[in-house]
């Protein structure tokens, strides 16, 4: 197609050289096959890049690569572990991580909220539990955990002390800790099928009890939770058992403080997105008659 | 991630800020430095609330929140001569939800914004200190990458610092005297920019009491 457009435009301008009337442009428009275009007149070729602009048209594409990067540098002990000291020279390139652009540096996740449906299971029945969430929720390899939760409270002239959690995984080494932030619970609202706090969640490095501690925190309580996490999409769903610690900051001294495990059926989705609270309730339903997960009021509890 | 050393370079007589910061720079790249894109370190103090000092005779500490562009998604929160935590960047929420405890300084912002260098092994970063909308110093960080041990590679710090910045080489840090043969981690790196800045603060302070004495001696 393209060889026959090239060879008719030839001809065409052949005959424009002989006989330079406005005919051509009609033997043009004729001959022409639908859609094609007209050749663009040709250019002089391109003279060689000076070295200069070679070096800069480098640099350009160099920099172009690098903001394509992802960039996703995560300060230790977030960090993949130090290189070895031998490092060969020169690997320092390559470990490094792509220059940073100027941007915003303050940030995180304004207004995360959790929805959540508690319940609990006698210890008797929790395999039949267990066997029944394995079956319902995202094949995964069945996931436990061993955390320790401290509790600490900075009081103020404020009626209600600020609370924040500290958790620490016990099984698992080399995990960041998790500071915790949950709000006043909303409970009132009837549409809505779940209890609804703020929360905020924050990965740390592991004096984060020195932190609080210097901070002007002290530690009210603590306990072990043990047990087993499943996954349905964003939902995730925590059955595990609360342990008292005998002996303060002795974590191996423990005892069961009761007979029966709790169930928790969480979603952490930003601020009014209610509709999750439906698909936690129809997950609810579907755990039935095994555990009856409700909103609970704690203020109720105390 | 290697040893990293943050110094102050004085304002070279009878130039500017930027004009200093102009003449490291072109030492640098005559060095053969590349350039890789800019930096930013930015300081923001938190002072505790009236309420907490009230109730738990608490002498009113300040707090330091920073943030590293090198460690997007970090936030680093310090207090002087006491711990230094690493969090992630929701760190910053948590602070909006504790202004009864902890209330922010806005008028003491302060940052280091520059260019990034990368000559063979060590990284630089020259920056322009600002509280506000006036600069009021120059930072310059280098970094030796292939190492994390802050005692084994100090000498070759210093050494590859006096070829550019000459007599304003600083002195062995004072974060480097603890560490002893631990691991170097970027915590340290934020310990001596917050070092730098407070002494940065402390300088504009002193000169601000000069200036008044002088006009009431003048008066």
């Amino acid at each position: 197609m393209e060889g026959w457009t090239i060879l008719l435009l030839l001809l065409v301008v052949t005959a424009s050289n002989v006989d330079n009337s406005d005919l051509d442009g009609k033997v043009v428009a004729k001959m022409m096959p639908e859609g094609a275009r007209p050749a663009r007149p040709r250019r002089e070729p391109r003279p060689p890049p000076s070295p200069p602009q070679r070096a800069w048209r480098q640099r350009h594409r160099q920099a172009a690569r690098w903001r394509c990067r992802p960039r996703r540098v995560r300060a230790a002990p977030f960090a993949a572990p130090p290189p070895a000291l031998s490092a060969p020279a020169g690997s320092a390139r390559t470990m490094e991580a792509p220059p940073v652009t100027m941007m915003p540096v303050t940030g995180g996740t304004i207004n995360m909220m959790e929805y959540l449906l508690q319940g609990s299971v006698l210890d008797q029945s929790l395999e039949s539990l267990l066997h029944r969430l394995r079956g319902l929720c995202d094949n995964m390899e069945p996931e436990t955990f061993l955390d320790h939760e401290m509790v600490f409270l900075l009081k103020g002239q404020q009626a209600s002390p600020f609370v924040l959690r500290a958790r620490r995984s016990m099984d698992k080494s080399g995990m960041p800790w998790h500071l915790r932030y949950l709000g006043q619970p909303e409970i009132g609202d009837k549409n809505r099928h779940a209890l609804v706090r703020n929360c905020v969640d924050i990965a740390t490095s592991d004096n984060l009890t020195d932190f609080l501690v210097e901070m002007g925190f002290r530690m009210d309580h603590e306990f072990v939770a043990k047990g087993h996490v499943f996954r349905k999409g964003i939902m995730k769903i925590m059955v595990y058992k609360i342990f008292r610690i005998l002996m303060p900051g002795n974590t191996e001294s423990i005892e069961p403080l009761s007979l029966s495990y709790l169930v928790e059926l969480n979603v952490v989705a930003p601020a009014g997105q209610d509709v999750v609270s439906d698909d936690m309730r129809n997950f609810a339903e579907q755990l039935k008659p095994l555990v009856h997960l409700e909103k609970i009021d704690p203020k109720r509890l105390m | 991630m290697g040893v990293t050393c943050v110094a102050q370079v004085p304002v070279a007589e009878g130039k500017s800020v930027q004009q200093t910061v102009e003449i490291l720079t072109r030492k640098l790249e005559l060095l053969g430095a590349e350039k890789q894109g800019t930096f930013c370190v930015d300081c923001e103090t938190y002072h505790t609330a009236a309420s907490t000092i009230s109730s738990q005779g608490q002498t009113g500490k300040l707090m330091y929140v920073m943030h590293n562009s090198e460690y997007p998604l970090s936030c680093f929160a310090l207090f002087e001569n006491g711990p230094c935590l690493i969090a992630d960047a929701n760190f910053d929420i948590l602070m909006v939800k504790l202004k009864g405890f902890f209330q922010n300084a806005k008028a003491n912002k302060i940052e280091s914004r520059g260019t990034r260098y990368q000559y063979c092994d060590f990284l630089v970063k020259v920056g322009t200190v600002t509280m506000g909308p006036s600069a009021r110093g120059i930072s310059v960080e280098v970094e030796y990458c292939p190492c994390v041990i802050a005692n084994d590679c100090w000498n070759l710090l210093m050494e590859f610092m006096q070829s550019f910045m000459g007599n304003h080489t600083p002195g062995i840090p004072s974060v480097f005297g603890t560490k002893h043969d631990s691991i170097y981690s970027p915590a340290d790196t934020m310990v001596q920019y917050m070092e730098l800045f407070n002494k940065i603060r402390k300088q504009q302070q002193e000169s601000l009491q000069k200036a008044a004495l002088e006009a009431a001696q003048g008066l």
